[in-house]
Order: structure tokens, then sequence, then C-alpha cells
């Protein structure tokens, strides 16, 4: 859904295909149909958070992603001596940040675009003024430095995809916080299937949010990956254990699969 | 397919395969985020059909997105009142099973020798003229048990419409997979409150002891579980679990408290006596509802301390002691269990144990507490006849004493001994013996000698390690074709009914085999008193009083004004349902029965055998006197067992086994050497026990199962990180890596279930069922080349002697570095 659909047909059409009755979480609904000054975001609840990639799977399944890539995924940690053994849980994705390096080095030649009657400037990797960040692969030319720059690893070349400017190269491909859900007023796949119901997803800028209580509620609790990075991001995690996910490490080494690659 | 694929080509091939994101242009694609686009489909919509999952057990509601015929997408059905709304990763990825390029899609028969590979497509035709000239010519000679049906995964509708077909043809030769999953804990049960299954209200409990069970990667009601478990730890609820190994749930708990495999016994009689110490016991639960008293559980328990128990488990007397309080002043408190406390050699007490701890507390039948399962009561047709049985179901005579739930691990064993009937005939159904029982080599010599089973059939969607041996292949339809009711348990505490429909046209020529026994009925000339699958579930429904069309729109349906059943023991039974002519009262357990429901005869042989010895007296079962009143207790199931608590048993008595849970220890663990250490296995989170592996996004997430070993142990061996190991057990010798780590007891080897796959297909096992169709897309970036270890090769397939469940955790192994 877009600019182009009003609000009483966006209520209609959902309803005519079954979504408003069924999948429709009343918690976002409110942010897509004001459609004003929205701020998307994310609260991971890691006391919730269990590990069972669900939410990997479901992602994968939302896009078809090829093997090899994730959009999003869980890194497990293991801590400690016998017998005070443990295991850290860590739901990764996309931190959508408010200064990514990814769309700072991307050497595409800026459009101006219009978002919600807001316009702002998209290079093929942008940040949109609602908060994702997202990418236009037909204007993606695979030179693939928005994968190199990204010190989250969450964007991938895609095994598959070409890039719409040089399709010689693979296109890139990342999260996109399930904009195309969203915008119908469905939460995102993988906050849809969590079944600790760690994931919350919603408007930072509606104060009355979930999202928005929870963060302002655990203030002392919540934090953000590797905020020395200085990228802002708008993912926020609730329990983080900073020890085990931060400090010395690089997250980089943490993400635990082989982007890109391929048999033979 | 090239990499060079360009991104217009994708798009077509998406709108064929792909698992698509959301609808297209009805939301006006052009404005729909970049990295989407590729896949939205202009002018597609989609149809949202509730079903319900089976990728295990669990069989949670779903709702299922499809565009122009394709299934785009699976999510939980969020109506349902027991997985509200959420499914876990293997549930995600049931696209794969469907559109599995290895599927089988055509009837088959097998041409050169067995497990050859060579196989004939024929027409259904001529696969059922085949199958039912030999099911006739048994039939004609009076030996109807000849046929032998072994079932894996059967529940709900299925099952009872394959059990009406097997008793209309007479043969009750009908074996299941129970005792290699948890049958044990079942039997345990039944012998202890009665009927089995235990939910355990997380959600409003305010402590979580937990014995061996990972409810939070596989379980039963794995997703109704893990999802109140996990409110409960976040609203601060502590768990402590015990476990040989630090799985998910060990590592979500307050505290993981390693132990001795097979000696969670001994720290639950060790709880339980520090709790008859600090006289933090229910007296008046135990006095009404157990039949025992406080005075003898006081002596009973004595010798078991904390101190004790801590040189049998290693557990830390402390740490028992403080547990034990804690559980005890808990008020309520869930102790939870599953195989890692119950397939052991002592397997049966140790479940019994856990009822005795819960009951001394007076916390079962709570909102809180440990309670009877509730689930929907179906009503459907019974069809009738008169059946004769091989008797190879319940393991070799005098090896288990109450095989409630059978032993199908010695099935195998015992047609190759012979002594007890072999079929001529042995039908498999979703059920892959050679791969999921213990000591493979074996069952592939079995299933492979035609002199000892003529004439192998397997009903199978994939080609799995036995369906490979089949003579004959009739190909199923996945769970998403197929038309079910069903009727898992509810964590919610309220029955909820619940549909499986299709929600695309079956694929190929693969058809519900319940329709195929109808059809097979209909040509021996069998009346079953349905046609098809559909006909039995709207029958069902008319019997039930469910709205089949409702059932179909919403998936699932429950009464609104219900509430949760806690306290179902307490219910009084009114004088009018217990004084009728048919109805007997036996002196001696207290029970109210209806002889007519039992084997009697006559009311005389009734009076005369009593409730406790009459066959299938408790199947009459009324309810229990107390006082002055009848109550309807702890229902009994299975065993003649009275109303109440049984915490001592006479059962177990006269079959020479400790009355009340005491300490047993297992035989082959007594006299370790330094050099020994005990095989266990495991779930993880992305796989079901055998059938997902074929599933590439969860095989892409777990594709290797090396042995885990503890940094001390691997030490000790001089074994680092990564080495190849050789594990001798008694049955065999394996070759796998190790993953050298903190999370295990040093006394272990632990390797997953799962992998190790040598068919099922190009993800399992990097083999193409020779079945299968074209592979699209995916098959040309699996990045990995390592498919596992199936440890079943090394398992002794041996049960406990008291109910039968195969010992899985109890096999002593040596290890060398190769």
């Amino acid at each position: 859904m877009g600019e182009n659909l009003s609000r009483k047909r966006f209520i209609k059409t959902s309803a005519a295909l079954g979504l408003a009755a069924v999948v429709l979480p009343n918690k976002i609904l409110s942010s897509v149909i004001n459609k004003k000054n929205t701020k998307w975001g994310m609260l991971i609840d890691l006391q919730r958070c269990y590990g069972c990639k669900s939410c990997a799977v479901a992602c994968k399944s939302e896009f078809d992603t090829r093997l090899g890539v994730f959009k999003s995924n869980v890194i497990e940690h293991d801590t400690g001596k016998y017998p005070n053994a443990g295991r850290n849980f860590l739901p990764w994705l996309c931190n959508h940040c408010t200064d990514p390096p990814c769309v700072e080095a991307c050497p595409t030649d800026p459009i101006t675009k219009t978002h919600d009657g807001v316009s702002y400037e998209a290079k093929a990797t942008y940040k949109r003024p609602d908060g994702p960040v997202l990418y236009d692969i037909e204007r993606c030319i695979g030179c693939h430095a928005c994968v190199e720059e990204c010190p989250y690893k969450a964007r991938y070349i895609d095994p598959l995809l070409r890039a719409g400017e040089e399709p010689e190269n693979n296109a890139i491909g990342k999260c996109t916080f399930c904009m195309h859900r969203v915008e119908q007023g469905i939460e995102p796949s993988c906050v849809n299937t969590c079944p600790g119901n760690a994931r919350i997803f919603g408007d930072l800028n509606d104060p009355d949010s979930e999202l928005s209580k929870l963060i302002n509620k655990n203030k002392k609790y919540v934090q953000t990956i590797h905020s020395d990075y200085g990228t802002s991001p708008n993912v926020y995690y609730l329990d983080y254990n900073k020890e085990t996910f931060d400090e010395g490490t690089d997250i980089r080494n943490e993400v635990p699969f082989e982007f890109g690659q391929k048999r033979k | 397919m090239s990499t060079s694929i360009t991104r217009r080509d994708f798009i077509k091939i998406s709108a064929l395969f792909s698992a698509l994101g959301s609808a297209g242009k009805l939301f006006g694609e052009a404005s729909s985020p970049s990295g989407t686009k590729a896949y939205s489909i202009p002018g597609k919509k989609r149809k949202i059909i509730p079903s319900s999952c089976w990728q295990c057990v669990s069989r949670d509601t779903i709702i299922c997105r499809v565009e122009d015929g394709k299934l785009v997408k699976i999510e939980g059905n969020p109506k349902s009142i027991r997985n509200r709304g959420k499914i876990c990763a293997k549930g995600q990825a049931g696209i794969n099973q469907v559109y599995d390029p290895d599927r089988i899609l055509y009837p088959m028969k097998r041409m050169g020798k067995r497990g050859e590979g060579k196989w004939k497509k024929i027409t259904w035709d001529e696969a059922l003229e085949e199958l039912t000239g030999k099911l006739k010519k048994l039939k004609d000679k009076n030996s109807p048990e000849k046929f032998m049906f072994h079932y894996g995964r059967m529940k709900g509708s299925d099952s009872k419409i394959v059990k009406n077909f097997l008793t209309a043809y007479g043969t009750k030769t009908i074996g299941n997979h129970t005792s290699i999953c948890e049958g044990g804990k079942w039997t345990a049960q039944e012998l202890t409150w009665g009927k089995h299954y235990d939910v355990w209200d997380f959600e409003n409990t305010n402590l979580i002891v937990n014995f061996g069970s990972n409810f939070l990667e596989a379980h039963t009601s794995h997703i109704q579980a893990a999802q109140r478990g996990t409110n409960a730890l976040a609203k601060g609820v502590k768990m402590y679990t015990f476990d040989v190994r630090l799985s998910n749930t060990a590592a979500k708990a307050t505290e993981w408290v390693p132990i001795k495999p097979g000696t969670d016994i001994a720290v639950m009689l060790a709880m339980a006596n520090v709790i008859m110490k600090e006289k933090l016991y229910d007296k008046e639960f135990i006095d009404q509802w157990t039949n025992v008293s406080v005075r003898e559980l006081k002596k009973h328990l004595k010798p078991f301390t904390p101190r004790w128990a801590e040189k049998v488990s290693g557990v830390p007397a402390k740490k028992i002691e403080k547990i034990a309080i804690e559980f005890g002043k808990a008020k309520p408190a869930i102790l939870v269990t599953y195989r890692g406390a119950v397939a052991h050699y002592n397997g049966i007490q140790t479940e019994r144990a856990k009822f005795m701890l819960e009951a001394i507390c007076g916390y079962l039948n709570m909102k809180g507490g440990t309670n009877q399962a509730v689930g929907p009561k179906w009503k459907y047709p019974k069809t009738k006849g008169h059946t004769k049985k091989l008797k190879i179901v319940d393991g070799f005579p005098g090896t288990v004493a109450y095989p409630t739930h059978h032993v199908n691990h010695q099935v195998l064993k015992m047609i190759k001994d012979g002594s007890y009937g072999r079929p001529d005939i042995y039908m498999t159904y979703c059920y892959n013996p050679v791969f999921v029982t213990g000591e493979c080599a074996e069952n592939i010599a079995i299933l492979k000698d035609e002199s000892i089973i003529p004439y192998l059939v397997a009903v199978d969607v994939f080609m799995s390690e036995t369906t490979a041996l089949a003579d004959l292949i009739l190909p199923d339809v996945t769970y998403l074709e197929r038309w079910t009711w069903d009727d898992m348990a509810s964590f919610a505490m309220i029955p909820e009914f619940y549909l499986r429909q299709p929600v695309i046209k079956s694929l190929g020529e693969a058809r519900q085999f319940q329709d195929v026994v109808c059809e097979i009925a209909n040509r021996l000339g069998l009346d079953l008193g349905f046609d098809s699958t559909v006909d039995f579930i709207k029958k069902s429904c008319e019997l039930s009083k469910i709205d089949f069309a409702l059932l179909k729109k919403e998936g699932v349906w429950h009464d609104p004004s219900a509430k949760p059943k806690y306290h179902q023991h307490t219910k009084e039974i009114a004088s009018a349902d217990y004084e009728s002519d048919r109805i007997l009262f036996d002196e001696e357990t207290g029970v109210y029965w209806d002889w007519k429901k039992s084997k009697a005869k006559s009311r005389d042989e009734a009076v005369n055998t009593g409730y406790s010895n009459m066959k299938n007296a408790y199947k009459g079962y009324i309810g229990q006197q107390i006082g002055d009143k009848v109550y309807k207790g702890f229902k009994p199931d299975k065993l003649n067992k009275s109303g109440l608590i049984e915490i001592s048993s006479d059962f177990l008595k006269k079959k020479n086994f400790s009355a009340i849970p005491a300490w047993m220890e297992i035989p082959e663990h007594r006299n370790l050497n330094s050099q020994q250490l005990i095989l266990t296995t495991y779930k993880v989170n992305v796989q079901t026990h055998s059938r997902t592996a074929n599933n590439w996004w969860l095989t892409e997430l777990y594709h290797n199962n090396p042995a885990l070993l503890n940094s001390k142990t691997a030490r000790k061996f001089g074994i680092k990180n990564g080495d190849s190991i050789k594990i001798i057990s008694n049955v065999g010798e394996i070759v796998t890596q190790t993953k050298v780590i903190e999370g295990i007891h040093p006394g272990v080897i632990a390797i997953s279930f799962h992998l190790g796959h040598w068919e099922y297909g190009e993800f399992a096992s990097g083999k193409k069922a020779s079945s299968g169709h074209k592979c699209v897309t995916d098959c040309d970036f699996v990045w990995w080349d390592t498919y596992g270890k199936n440890p079943n090769w090394i398992i002794p397939n041996k049960p406990d002697p008291i109910g039968g469940q195969q010992r899985w955790m109890d096999t002593v192994v040596k290890i060398q570095k190769v």
C-alpha cells in the first residue's frame, strides 16, 4: 500500500482479504492510518527470547530469501565454565540506524522522493523519513560498498538477484522491517511468529505505542548493539548482555553463517 | 539454474515457486518499498486458509496464504487458544515439505533388489490391485492378523479412519511408535494418577523445577509450553533445570543444574525427603487423594537424604535442600519432566517420583500446578468387527511388566525371532523404523530379508530409509494437502476443536491414505460406514455437534463460555450416576464401576472377579468413594487403578518392583570405568526427530551434529575441538566429529537426533531421491556439505522393565581419537 491508497480503501481491502479478521494488530494500525511523523522501530526483549529461530525461518519464507543469506537470524553465544556454563541469544537484523553507514557508503546519485508528503533524498540505498533503511534493487549498481560498510553485517550480496543498473553484478539484500506488511497494517513476519513475544514493533514517535511505553518504562535496561559505533540504531534490546556481545567483540564475527557462499 | 539469471527471469520463477511477501498491485506495487518488489505479483489476490501444522506432534493451528494455488506463507492462527497465533521455526518451514523436490508423487513398485533404488512408476489401480489381492488372500485364509500395520505419525481422524479399516479387515497387529517417544512417561502416569498427559500451568505458577525436559526447543506441546513458560520467566518466576546438557531450556533457566544421567529420581526422592522433614507437605491432600499416609511416606523416604542423593547424582546436597524448600514453599510449583528423565531403565519410577513429589505438596490439578490434560472429545463413526493379532507388539514375554503403550522397538527383533508369528504383509505408515529406532544395521538386515518379511509396503510422502527398502510405495499427501479433525491437549485447560484442511491441491498423484483405505475397503467389500475422509469428518462433526462450515472458515472452535478445567478430580458424582444395576461398588478400592464396559460376560463374573482383576474394568470407572461422597477422582486408563493417586502401587508390588518410588540403579552404569562415557541424545529447535532434514530452510540452520564433549573430558582423552573420534558401544561403532563445550556433564557424550540420513533427499543426505521431481532455485545454493551422523547405529534397542520405554539415555560407550 502506498501514498495513493486512501485510508478508507485500505481498511476495506484488508477486510476483503481477511487480514482485518486474522492478523491486523491494533498496535501498529493507528500509526499506519495516521501516517504523521511515524518512526518505525523495534524492541527485542532478550529475557523473552529463547533462541528458537522461528523469526529466521519466518523471514526466509516471507521473502523467499536464498540459501546462504539471511535478513534476520539469531546469534548464540556460549559463556562461562562448567558447571556455570550459559548461553545468550541475540536476535539479529538490520538496525535501521538513524545515521546508517551503508547509506553514506552508497555511491549512487540521489534522487528526490516523497513519502507521506515528506520529500527526501534517496540513493540506491536510503533512509526513509519514517525510519526504515531500504534499497532499490533497480538502482543498485552491485558495488557492495554498503555490505562492506555495515558494522553489523546486516547486509548481504544476493546469490541470485542482479543489480538493476549493472546486471553483471549481484544485487544486495537486507531486512526491510517488512514495510510491505507494515503498510498494510500487518506486523513484520518475525514479530508475528515470535512465540516468546520477544519482538515489539511500533512507532517510536508515538508515546502511546506499546514500543515507546516499554522503552520508557525500562530505560535503564534498554540498549542498542554497539552504541559506540555512532550509528544510533532503531532496534533496541532489553536485557542486552553487553559483556557478551559488545565489549571486545566485533559483532561481524558473531554472525553465525557464511553469507554469499554457494556450492561448486 | 545458473547464477547468471536475470531479475526478469527471477520474477517469472517467483510467480511459480517463491514464498511471496504480500499482495502486489492491489496495494500499489509502484510504491511498495524497494527490495520487496521482486516478491510482489501484480494483480494477485491471496487466499487465507486456516489449517493445522503437522511438522511435529504439537499440531499447532496455522493460517496459510495461498496465491494462484501456491502456498506462499504459513503463520500461526491467532484465534487459537492453544498456540495463540504463534508457531516455531519448523512450522514456518512447512512450505518446504509440500514443495520438496524429493517427494514421492506416484505409486512405485520395486524393480531391483530391496534397497537398490530401482523403481517402476505404476498406477494407483495397479498398486491397489496388487495390495488388495494379497490382503484378500490372507483374509480368505482366516489369517488377517498376518497383515501388520505399523505407524509413526497418525493422530486425530487420520488414526480413527485407519483403525476402523483395520478393525473391519480383522487385524489388530498394529504397531505404533510411542515407546521410542515417551511411552514410559504415560505408563508411569497410568500407574500413578491415571489417564496420561500432564499439562503444566506455567502462567499461574510460582516456581518451575524441570528434570530433563527441553520444552523450549522440542516438546509434544512445544509452542504452547514454550510460550507460557517464557511468560512465566519474564514475570520473574524462577526455573531450575536439571539436565546432563545445557539445552536452551537449561540456558534460559535461573540455574542449570548438571546431573549424572539416570539419577533424576535420586534428587526427586531427596527433595521429597526434605519436604517431609521440613513439614512442607499438604497433609489434607495426601490423606484425601493419595493411597498413602504421611507416616508411610516419612518412613519410606527416610533413607533418601540429600547427602545420599549427592553421592548418586553429583548434585550438591545443599542445592537439593534449597530447591526442595523453595518447591515446598512455592504453593504452587510445577515439576516438569520429559525424556531426559524418563528414557532410562528407571524412567517409570522417576516419573512416579515426580507425581509423588507434587502430590505431597498438593500441587496436582490446580491453578499453577500440574493438571490432567483436557482436549476436545470428538465423537466419530466406529466400525465394528472381529480382530485377531500377532503377539509381537508388546516385547518378548516376561521382559516388560506393563507395556500399556507397546514396545515398538522390539517388533523387528520379534519378527526376526519368529517364535511369535510373522506378518506376511508388513505395512509402514509415516514410520521409519530403520532410522528412528536403535540398531540401524540390524533393522536394515531384517527389512531386506525377504524370507523374514515377504512383502513390505510403505505409505510415505518421502523416500525415508525404510521406504527405500519397500516392495511397494503408496504416496501419501503432506499435512498441507490433507483433511483431519484433530485433538491435541490444550494448555489453556479449555478444549479446542480444530481442523486440518488442504490449502492446495495435492501434488502429482499423491493421495491421502485415509481415502485410500476407503477404496481398499470398497475393493474388499468391507463396510466402514463412511466413504471418504471428508465424509468421516462431516459425520464426526454432526455427532460432536460441531459446525463443519465454521471450522473450515475459522480453523478452530472452543466453547466461549468454558472455564479452565482445574480441580477435575474434585467433581462430585450425583447418586443417580452410580446407583444403577450396571454399576458395582468395589469394596477393596472404593471404586464405582460399570461392569458392562469391562470384558465381564455377566454381572456375577464381574462381582466375583472384582474391579482390580476384571479385564478392562477401568473402562467402566465412574468414581471414587471418599468418606460419604463419590468423586470423579483421578480417572484410570489402561490399568484398573483406583480414583486415588496411587503413590503406592500394587501393580508394581506384584511384579517385584518397589511399590512406592525408590532408587533404582541402572545396571550398566554400576561399575563404569574411567574410559567409559554415557551417550545421551537430544533434540534441537530447528529440526524434528527425523522428518525435516530435507526442509532446506531448517537444514541450512542445522546440518551437522558433532558429538558434544566437556572440555575436561576432551583433555582427558587428548581430543581437540573438531577432532574425529570413533564411538563404540556394544552394538556398533560410528565415526563422527567432536565439539568441545562447557555446557555438558563430564561423564556424558551427547549427539542429537535429526541428522545422518542416507536417503530422504538432496538436502538431507546429498542424495536425490530417485522418485523426485525437478529442484527449483535453492538446490544450486546449498552451501553446506555435512549431513550429520545418526547416533541410533550404536544405541541398543532396550526396553525399560516396567513400561517398555526405549532406553535412549543409558548407552555406555568408549571413545577413541581417529
